[in-house]
């Protein structure tokens, strides 16, 4: 199965949008049109061309571009748990519109596995959303953490709360297969992100501690340079295991960089930024083209 | 008013001063209102050459703000923004020396700690100070417009009293004063006439 799977992404590498397509999408005049050209259609003609639907569409085809890794069953739950990251983005989301006034309308990923997006966009309270995510991996901590953000006002405990329990559940998953070891440094790109907040929650006891006081996430900038050493130290692994469960891991990262990088390009093309600042803040694939 | 139209007598004369002194009281108030009116005008102008600057922080902060909407997405970018509890800000329209100027209150502050990322945090505090100030240079701006605007119709007045009204009426008590002496000499002459007549018995029954 996992031969299969090794070749399959390197068909499937094929698909992805290449450097030289990113900087067709930079330069065209109709951004959309171009996307859609460039194999996008299909998931267009279901969301729409529309700004927010356009972005849905972008994501909606990251689900189709690994989907067709899903041939096995122990694979399907690994790959499923994968995509997953898009469902608790989306409690993150839904967590962050709860905390404020709820002013702007929120977006959601199109992908639901545990949690079907209209009973999750409907909780209108804290309490009916933590109840709501404790039937899934999200809420593992969500009730403690629910607990410290009643004593100490810390919103982003609940937050980090979130992204723990994901990254336990996506490992808990992996453990055993050759996804293991990617899914732990992909593990520690979140932790750089919240700091001591994830080792704190991995200690946590029922009480309360009011050390959370002190604590902050150490922010977007670290997490992005943490993410781009992860992407080199993937991309060197998939080079030299190019035959290997290293490929399909970096296949999968691509899926998802391929994804954020036109989310990003289409906002450029959206506020006139210029190009060289968007090239800037472009990831590279993990894999070689 | 046209000499002719002006009614010769004291009590017109007396009216008149009344009227000059009202008029020269009245200009006496108008310079002084627009004195107060121009250091409140220079005032607020010296507010509004920190504009440039601000500008300039807009301008900085707007980059920034566009390389973390890049990084966040827009996803995590209107999530973010929908953790914000909004800032509430109420528009009052104050009297300053009787001119109606606008006036920004901000009755509620906005609540940064809901949003978890410290960088955002700090760029969308930094933007709303840099808004707020923005908001804040705006009303200034408004409240020279309306003084300005104040001052060029108090000036209007002042000149008109000044160099129409005022002249206009001296020039009335000097008319009316002028012809009330030459009734006054006239009369005098025609009564000592009288007299003379009266005393040589060329008056007719005298």
């Amino acid at each position: 199965m996992e031969n299969y799977l090794v070749v399959r992404s390197h068909g499937l590498k094929l698909h992805l949008i290449k450097p030289d397509d990113y900087e067709k999408l930079l330069k065209s005049e109709d951004p959309i049109n171009t996307l859609a050209a460039l194999g996008y259609d299909d998931v267009m003609n279901i969301y729409g061309r529309s700004w927010p639907e356009v972005l849905k569409a972008v994501y909606a085809k990251l689900v189709e571009k690994v989907r067709p890794l899903m041939v096995d069953e122990s694979y399907r739950k690994l790959l499923t748990a994968f995509l997953d990251r898009l469902e608790a983005a989306n409690c993150k989301i839904k967590l962050r519109e709860l905390m404020g006034e709820r002013t702007r309308p929120v977006l959601y990923y199109p992908y639901s596995h545990y949690l079907d997006l209209e009973p999750l966009s409907k909780a209108s309270d804290i309490h009916e959303y933590v109840s709501l995510l404790s039937e899934t991996p999200y809420g593992l901590k969500l009730r403690y953490a629910l607990e410290v953000y009643e004593k100490t006002g810390i919103t982003s405990i609940l937050e980090a709360s979130i992204d723990f329990s994901y990254c336990n559940y996506y490992l808990e998953i992996a453990k055993g297969t050759a996804f293991e070891k990617f899914v732990k440094m992909e593990k520690e790109v979140y932790k750089v992100y919240w700091g001591e907040l994830f080792d704190m929650l991995g200690k946590t006891t029922k009480s309360v501690t009011f050390d959370f006081l002190k604590i902050e996430p150490n922010g977007l900038s670290m997490q992005f340079s943490a993410l781009k050493d992860f992407l080199i130290k993937l991309k060197i692994m998939a080079k030299e295991e190019s035959l290997d469960m290293s490929y399909v891991y970096a296949y999968l990262i691509s899926c998802w960089i391929e994804a954020t990088n036109i989310e990003k390009i289409l906002i450029s093309k959206r506020l006139n930024i210029e190009s060289k600042t968007v090239r800037d803040m472009l990831l590279h694939y993990p894999l070689c083209f | 008013m046209s000499h002719s139209q002006v009614p010769i007598s004291r009590g017109t004369l007396l009216k008149l001063r009344e009227r000059l002194t009202v008029a020269r009281r009245g200009k006496e108030v108008l310079e002084m209102r627009r004195e107060q009116l121009v250091h409140e005008l220079l005032s607020s102008v010296e507010k509004i050459e920190g504009r440039s600057a601000l500008d300039d922080k807009l301008y900085e902060l707007f980059g920034e703000a566009v390389k973390l909407y890049l990084t966040l997405g827009e996803y995590g970018y209107r999530s973010m923004c929908s953790a914000l509890k909004a800032p509430k800000v109420e528009t009052l329209i104050e009297s300053l020396y009787g001119v109606k100027v606008p006036k920004v209150k901000v009755v509620k502050e906005p609540n940064f700690s809901t949003i978890s990322d410290p960088e955002v945090r700090r760029l969308a505090s930094a933007l709303y100070e840099a808004l707020k100030e923005a908001i804040s240079l705006a009303a200034e701006e408004e409240k020279v417009r309306a003084l300005a605007n104040h001052l060029e119709y108090v000036n209007r007045v002042t000149n008109s009293l000044e160099k129409i009204i005022i002249p206009q009426l001296e020039e009335l008590i000097r008319y009316v004063s002028e012809r009330l002496e030459e009734e006054m000499v006239s009369e005098f002459t025609a009564l000592k006439k009288l007299k003379r007549l009266r005393e040589h018995g060329e008056l007719p029954g005298s």
